[in-house]
């Protein structure tokens, strides 16, 4: 072999690439020619500086990010009423997107409205309620097969259960109706009946900014976030794990503990679920300016429709960036 | 946290049934993965963060035709290279002014050193060496980054690179032998 075929041949030698009866008077060459060996070794050097650079991690957030639009892009799929039922508990975390995501299209059309003080309205001549629908656990639930049974044969619920109108709300608006085509429901009209939904309840003065610092707990502590639905009703929903354990109890035991470290943590303005707008529980210097019952951050209740799928559902009350009037923005300078 | 007892297989007929967590779970298993290849053939972090979005949302909508003849990840990545190309393209078109002439395949490279040829580099082992690497590999014209990458980084052969790029075979191992020379001479 000539040195000329032999240097043609080297980096297919190298590659791995290169036919074996080439490979073997390649070989016969390169021991008997020190300048295609030397040629052989610069090009291994060069390869393996390649190789052995430095792994460059994905940037934090990239799989929030994705989630987040993959979960919007959800809602506008036709027909996945059906497939929630179909598919139970497995569907549960969509159903949330997809509630929430409803809320934050209609929340679209009426920007000027508060975050926290809502206006009731009025359909149907009779029938009053909030058009900022249950979320968060409830629809958890109302992605669970045995619940959906429930509200069709129209069986008794248990007092822990959220309203059954409430729920049938839900379930409607799981099925794609518009808000207008939703069936009537009494007793929808307090703010606080939607609060008790979620898990935790987080009030803050910048929705946006509470959102990211509280994934970023979360996600310190290895929960993973697996839906963030910004709007005026901000929503964390977040995957727990706890494989070694029976599921059910352990995801309950592991949630509390999350929402214990939540509370401690004194960053985060804690509301008891299904309490009036001002029962803070703490602030980050555990009192809370401006309101009349600052309380000590334990216990905390855990919300009466608390999943036990292993879903943490977060609620954060506060007005997003773009609904912030110029005094709030001012206030917080 | 990733629970990598479960096979792509099983996530993936969850995602076709519009399962968002279980592609979240194939997210988390190879955003970092991913995102170090896109990082290295595009050379701009920013480019390459939203990239790897853009990848994986393509994924999303596009896991219907996931056949499974290639493994998930190849098939990201193939995506990943389609999305590098055609985004330089787009590029390209807008600021002709910026456009790096890209050598095709075809010839087959002299592969007499030059005389006088300065000394090879050595291995890579400090943090210095890696850096250097890494500005000389920005620097090469893309069409042979993509390539040097997807072998020496990626692993993959080159029929393989023939396939994601869209191209010959003979124009891959052309590109490739391009590219390496080249870097070895800037690293000299």
């Amino acid at each position: 072999m000539e040195c000329r075929d032999a240097k043609q041949q080297i980096m297919e030698y190298l590659d791995g690439e290169l036919p074996s009866e080439q490979n073997a008077r390649l070989e016969e060459h390169l021991a008997g020619c020190d300048a295609c060996t030397r040629k052989l070794a610069q090009q291994r050097r060069l390869i393996d500086g390649i190789k052995t650079l430095p792994r460059v991690p994905a940037p934090a957030g990239l799989a929030q990010r994705v989630n987040a639009t993959i979960g919007h892009e959800t809602v506008r799929r036709p027909g996945w009423g059906g497939w929630v039922r179909r598919y139970g508990a497995m569907a549960a975390s969509i159903a949330i997107v997809v509630v929430a995501a409803t809320l934050w299209l209609k929340d679209k059309e009426a920007p000027q409205r508060s975050a926290v003080t809502a206006p009731t309205r009025r359909l149907k001549g009779q029938t009053t309620y909030t058009d900022e629908a249950p979320t968060g656990t409830d629809a958890i639930r109302t992605a669970e097969e045995e619940f959906l049974d429930d509200l069709e044969a129209e069986q008794p619920l248990a007092e822990s259960r959220p309203p059954a109108k409430e729920m049938k709300q839900t379930k409607a608006l799981a099925k794609g109706k518009a808000f207008d085509e939703l069936p009537e429901a009494e007793g929808l009209d307090d703010d606080a009946t939607d609060r008790r939904l979620f898990d935790v309840v987080v009030e803050a003065d910048s929705a946006e900014q509470c959102l990211d610092d509280l994934v970023a707990f979360l996600e310190e502590r290895g929960v993973d976030v697996i839906a963030r639905i910004s709007s005026r009703r901000s929503v964390i929903l977040a995957q727990i794990h706890e494989p070694d354990r029976a599921p059910d109890r352990a995801a309950a035991d592991v949630r509390s503990g999350i929402i214990a470290q939540i509370a401690a943590s004194g960053k985060f303005r804690l509301v008891r679920p299904g309490a009036p707008h001002d029962a803070v529980v703490a602030d980050a210097e555990g009192k809370a300016p401006g309101r009349a019952r600052p309380q000590p951050p334990a216990p905390l209740e855990t919300g009466a429709a608390a999943s036990s799928r292993g879903v943490l559902a977060i609620l954060v009350v506060g007005p997003a960036a773009s609904d912030r009037s110029p005094a709030a923005e001012a206030q917080t300078k | 946290m990733v629970n990598d007892a479960v096979d792509d297989a099983v996530l993936i007929q969850r995602c076709r049934r519009g399962d968002t967590v279980a592609f979240g779970t194939l997210v988390q298993r190879y955003q970092d993965d991913l995102f170090n290849g896109i990082y290295r053939m595009v050379g701009d972090y920013q480019d390459a963060a939203d990239i790897a979005q853009d990848v994986f949302l393509k994924a999303y909508r596009a896991v219907d035709g996931f056949r499974g003849n290639a493994s998930f990840y190849t098939w990201l990545y193939r995506i990943a290279v389609n999305t590098c190309i055609s985004r330089r393209r787009s590029l390209a078109a807008r600021k002709a002014h910026l456009h790096v002439p890209l050598a095709m395949g075809g010839d087959e490279p002299d592969c007499d050193p030059p005389a006088g040829d300065p000394q090879p580099p050595q291995a890579a082992q400090t943090r210095e060496e890696y850096a250097r690497i890494e500005e000389a590999l920005g620097k090469l014209p893309e069409d042979y980054r993509i390539v040097v990458v997807l072998r020496d980084i990626e692993g993959y052969n080159y029929a393989e690179i023939a396939a994601m790029v869209g191209c010959s075979h003979g124009t891959v191992k052309s590109r490739l032998f391009r590219g390496r020379e080249i870097l070895r001479k800037m690293l000299a």
